[in-house]
C-alpha cells in the first residue's frame, strides 16, 4: 500500500489525484485516519462542511495473506460527538483496497450540486459518475444494482437513506463475503459525512491484483501458521466465538447483573435466555442458516453467522451482541426475530445499531412507546427514521438528541455517543474507558488485548483493587495500536493467554513489514494515536468535563448490585497521564 | 412427580439449552463451589480448573472457588472463558478483575448454615453442552415457568431425539408429552435424562 487516493468533491466537477504516502508512510488503519484528521481537518470545522474529511484506511496488513487482517478504519470529525472519530468495520473492502495498493482514500470538499456519486475503483484507476437513480436506495437494493452493473466479485462501501439525510447515527456499510451490506463502520455518524460529500457508494474491484507480498517471506509464513493455529486452539477464538458468536455474552452480562435493561434502569433482563447466543445459534441451525461464518476472507475465527426467518429465507447476518442488546434488552424486547428484523432495517437504512437501540430506549423512557413494544420499535425505525419524518430525524440523530428533545434525564451517552451493552455501575473499569475515550462511549476503545504482554504499562496486579484507571489506560493504548494493524480485536484472548500466539502476531507484523518492532514500539504507536486524537478534541473544545459519565450513574443505584459509579473525577483525569 | 427421559446423545445440545434457564439441584451442608462441582456434580478437577473460567454466585463473579460457599437459595452460574473486555474481566482471577471489583464476590464464611438445601444452577455455552449429560443424569428439578419458556423455543426440535419417557416409572407416549403435561397443575418436576 504505497499510495493515497485523494478525492476532491468541491469545484464544478469532482476530481481526484493519486499521491505518495508522504508523512503518512508506515501508518495504517486507525493510526492513519487519526493522523490525517489531526493534521488536515480544522478542529472547529462543522462535521458536515467542506472542511471535514472522510478517511478510509485498511489496516497495515490488509490485502496480505495474514489471517484475520481485514479490518478497515473510517475516520472523520464526528457529527455525533463533535470530536475525532474512528469507526471500524469488517467485510471485504479492506482486503480489496489493500490489494489495489491504497493505504487510504481521503474524501474532501463538498459538491456544489445535489448530485449523488458512485466511485468505481479497480487496478486501472478510478471512475466517478453522478447517478441520481441511486438516491434514497436502501443498502440492499443499492448493492444488488451494483452487482448487476459490475458483477458479483466486487466489494462495496455505501450509505443508505440515513447517510443521505445526514443523520448522526448513519453508518457506512461494507459488503461481506456474499456481497451483502452487513458489516458497518457504525459509530459516530461516519455515514452522514459520506453523505455530505455526495458519495453514495464506492465500488471496489480487485480483479487482476495479487495478494500483498511480505518483505520477509519465510518469517511471515511461519508466523502466520503459528498465529492461525493459536487462534484455532484457544477456547474463545476456536470454540466459543465460532459456536455462538459475540452474542454468547448475553447470558454472561445478564448473570453478572451488568446487562442494561429498559434504558439502563435494571441490570438483568428476564427474557435474556430467549435472545442469548446459545438460543440464536440453535435457531440459525434449525432454520438452515449458519452459526459459524467469517465476515471477510482470511478470517479463522468466524464469529458471524446467517440468520434466516421462520420460513428459512435469509433475513440478516447473525446480529452482534451489542445489537441484540440495544434492540433487545435495552428496549425490553425478547423476540429474536424482531431483533433480527431491526438489525436488517438498520443495515438497509445504514444506521448504527447501538445508537438506534439507545435512541429507541430513550424514546420509550419518554413514553413514545412502552418498553417491550416490538411492533412499535419496528415502526419507529422503518416508518419514521426510514422515511425521514420529523420524529425519525430526531431518533436518527442519536440518543442524546432524542433525550434532549423529549426531556429525558436518563440518557446513556458520553460525548454525545450512546453507551454499549455493559452497564458502567457493574463493570466500572469499562466505564472508565467509556468516559475517557476520545471516541465517546465505546466498548472497543479499551479492548482486553493483552496490554500486559505487549508491555504497555508494565505488570499490574490483576486483583489489585484500585487498578481500574491504570488498566483502562493500558488497554486504550494497546487497542489503538492493534486497530492500526488491520487485525481483528477478537484475537485478544488468544494473545492474552498464549505467549507463543502473541509472539507470532508480532513476528507476523515484523515479517510483513520487514521491521523489528518491540513491545515498546507498540506502546509508542498506541500512545501517538491517542495523542493525536486527544489533541484534536482539545482544539475542538473538549475539556476534562467531557471525560465524564452522565451524573445519574453516580446517583442512581442499579439493581441487582445496587451500586453506583464510584470512580472519581480526579481518577478519571489521570487516565491519560502517562 | 418424576420424569425420566431416555434420549439420543446427539440431542444433548437441545437439552443443554435448558441449563441456560437454570435448574434446581440439591446441596448438602454448605459446600464450597469447588467441592460442589467436584464432589456433588462429579465434574473432573482439570475441567473445573481449565474449562470453567467464569463463575457467578448470586450474580457476583468469583475469583476463588475454594472460598465461595453455597447456601440454600443461592444461584450458581458456570461458563467457559468469554470474548471481549467483559469476558476478560469476569474471568476468575483474570488480569482485568479489578475492572469489576465493585461486584466481585468477597470471601464469605457467614453463609446461612443448612444441613441440606437447593440452589439454582445455570450452565452457559460450552459447559452447558459438555456437562449436560452428567447434570441430567444426576437429576434436576425444573420450575413450570422455566419449562414452559424452554419448550416454547425447543419443543419441536427436542422430540425427535427422545427415545422414551417415563412418568413415575410408567412409560408414556412421547408425542406431545410435555405440552400435555404442562396443562396439569404441577409447580416443578424432577427430571432425569439419560443419553445413549
Amino acid at each position: 500500500m504505497d499510495k493515497i487516493l485523494r478525492i476532491n468533491m468541491s469545484g464544478e466537477v469532482p476530481g481526484f489525484k493519486i499521491e505518495d504516502l508522504g508523512d503518512y508512510e508506515g501508518l495504517g488503519g486507525r493510526a492513519l485516519t487519526s493522523a490525517v484528521i489531526y493534521k488536515e481537518v480544522p478542529p472547529l470545522s462543522h462535521p458536515l462542511s467542506a472542511d471535514n474529511k472522510l478517511v478510509i484506511a485498511p489496516g497495515l496488513m490488509s490485502g496480505s495473506a495474514a489471517v484475520i487482517s481485514g479490518r478497515l478504519s473510517v475516520g472523520c470529525k464526528s457529527p455525533l460527538t463533535g470530536g475525532i472519530k474512528e469507526a471500524n468495520a469488517g467485510g471485504q473492502p479492506s482486503q480489496m483496497l489493500g490489494k489495489l495498493g491504497y493505504a487510504a482514500i481521503i474524501i474532501e470538499g463538498k459538491p456544489k450540486s445535489n448530485d449523488l456519486y458512485k466511485l468505481f475503483i479497480n487496478k486501472d484507476g478510478v471512475q466517478m459518475t453522478a447517478d441520481k437513480s441511486l438516491a434514497m436506495l436502501g443498502n440492499y437494493d443499492l448493492i444488488d444494482k451494483m452487482k448487476e452493473a459490475y458483477g458479483d466479485k466486487i466489494g462495496c462501501m455505501s450509505i443508505g437513506p440515513a447517510g443521505e439525510m445526514k443523520m448522526s447515527a448513519a453508518s457506512i456499510a461494507c459488503t461481506d463475503t456474499e456481497v451483502r451490506p452487513t458489516r458497518h463502520a457504525g459509530r459516530g455518524g461516519v455515514g452522514a459525512v459520506m453523505g455530505s460529500k455526495g458519495i453514495k457508494v464506492i465500488v471496489i474491484d480487485d480483479s487482476g491484483t495479487s495478494i500483498r507480498a511480505p518483505k520477509d517471506k519465510e518469517r511471515f509464513k511461519n508466523a502466520n501458521k503459528i498465529f492461525a493455529e493459536g487462534l484455532k486452539k484457544h477456547p474463545v477464538t476456536g470454540e466459543g466465538l465460532p459456536a455462538f458468536g459475540t452474542n454468547v455474552l448475553t447470558n454472561i452480562l445478564n448473570e453478572a447483573g451488568g446487562y442494561p435493561t429498559n434504558n439502563f434502569a435494571f441490570g438483568q433482563f428476564k427474557g435474556a435466555s430467549k435472545i442469548s447466543g446459545e438460543t440464536m445459534a440453535e435457531t440459525e441451525i434449525a432454520r438452515g442458516g449458519l452459526a459459524t461464518h467469517g465476515c471477510h476472507k482470511g478470517c479463522v475465527i468466524k464469529c458471524s453467522g446467517i440468520y434466516n426467518d421462520k420460513d428459512g429465507n435469509y433475513l440478516t447476518k447473525q446480529p452482534e451482541y451489542e445489537t441484540v442488546w440495544a434492540h433487545g434488552g435495552n428496549c425490553g424486547i425478547d423476540d429474536m426475530d424482531v431483533i433480527a428484523m431491526l438489525d436488517r432495517i438498520d443495515d438497509d437504512l445504514g444506521l448504527d445499531t447501538i445508537e438506534m437501540g439507545a435512541s429507541i430506549g430513550v424514546a420509550m423512557e419518554a413514553g413514545l412507546l412502552q418498553f417491550g413494544d416490538a411492533n412499535g420499535a419496528i415502526r419507529l425505525l422503518k416508518e419514521e427514521v426510514g422515511k425521514g419524518t420529523p420524529l425519525g430525524r430526531i431518533l436518527g440523530n442519536g440518543a442524546a438528541v432524542t433525550g434532549k428533545v423529549f426531556g429525558v434525564e436518563r440518557v446513556p451517552v458520553v460525548k454525545g455517543q450512546a453507551m454499549p451493552a455493559y452497564d458502567p455501575r457493574a463493570v466500572q473499569g469499562v466505564a472508565v474507558t467509556y468516559a475517557t475515550s476520545p471516541m465517546g462511549a465505546d466498548h472497543t476503545a479499551g479492548y482486553a488485548v493483552g496490554s500486559n504482554i505487549m508491555g504497555v504499562g508494565g505488570k499490574t496486579d490483576p486483583l489489585k483493587p484500585d487498578g481500574q484507571v491504570e488498566l483502562s489506560r493500558n488497554l486504550q493504548i494497546a487497542t489503538a495500536a492493534l486497530d492500526s494493524t488491520g487485525l481483528c480485536l477478537f484475537i485478544a484472548f488468544a494473545i492474552l493467554d498464549q505467549p507463543e500466539t502473541f509472539n507470532a502476531m508480532v513476528e507476523l507484523l515484523n515479517g510483513f513489514l520487514g521491521k523489528d518492532f518491540t513491545a515498546d514500539d507498540v506502546a509508542e504507536l498506541g500512545k501517538s494515536v491517542l495523542k493525536n486524537e486527544r489533541d484534536f478534541n482539545a482544539k475542538a473544545g473538549f475539556t476534562s468535563k467531557h471525560d465524564r459519565l452522565p451524573e445519574y450513574f453516580k446517583n442512581e443505584a442499579f439493581p441487582p448490585h445496587n451500586v453506583t459509579f464510584a470512580v472519581t473525577d480526579e481518577e478519571l483525569d489521570q487516565v491519560f497521564n502517562w | 412427580m418424576k420424569i425420566h427421559i431416555i434420549a439420543a446423545e446427539s440431542g444433548i445440545s437441545f437439552f443443554s439449552s435448558l441449563l441456560n434457564y437454570g435448574v434446581t439441584v440439591k446441596i448438602y451442608g454448605n459446600p464450597s463451589v469447588k467441592d460442589f462441582l467436584l464432589k456433588d456434580l462429579k465434574i473432573k478437577e482439570d475441567y473445573i480448573s481449565d474449562r470453567i473460567q467464569t463463575l457467578f454466585l448470586n450474580s457476583k463473579p468469583i475469583d476463588n472457588i475454594n472460598n465461595a460457599f453455597l447456601e440454600n437459595g443461592a444461584a450458581l452460574a458456570l461458563s467457559a472463558a468469554m470474548p471481549g473486555t467483559a469476558g476478560a474481566l469476569f474471568r476468575k482471577q483474570g488480569r482485568y478483575a479489578a475492572m469489576r471489583k465493585q461486584i466481585t464476590y468477597t470471601d464469605n464464611i457467614d453463609v446461612k448454615k443448612n444441613k441440606k438445601g437447593e440452589i439454582i444452577l445455570k450452565l452457559f455455552n460450552m459447559p452447558a453442552r459438555e456437562l449436560a449429560d452428567i447434570i441430567f443424569e444426576s437429576g434436576v428439578s425444573i420450575e413450570k415457568e422455566t419449562l414452559s419458556l424452554f419448550l416454547k423455543n425447543y419443543n419441536k426440535g427436542l422430540e425427535p431425539y427422545i427415545r422414551s419417557i417415563y412418568l413415575d416409572c410408567k412409560k408414556k407416549d412421547k408425542k406431545n408429552f410435555f405440552n400435555k403435561y404442562l396443562k396439569s397443575g404441577f409447580q416443578a418436576i424432577n427430571l432425569k435424562a439419560t443419553f445413549s
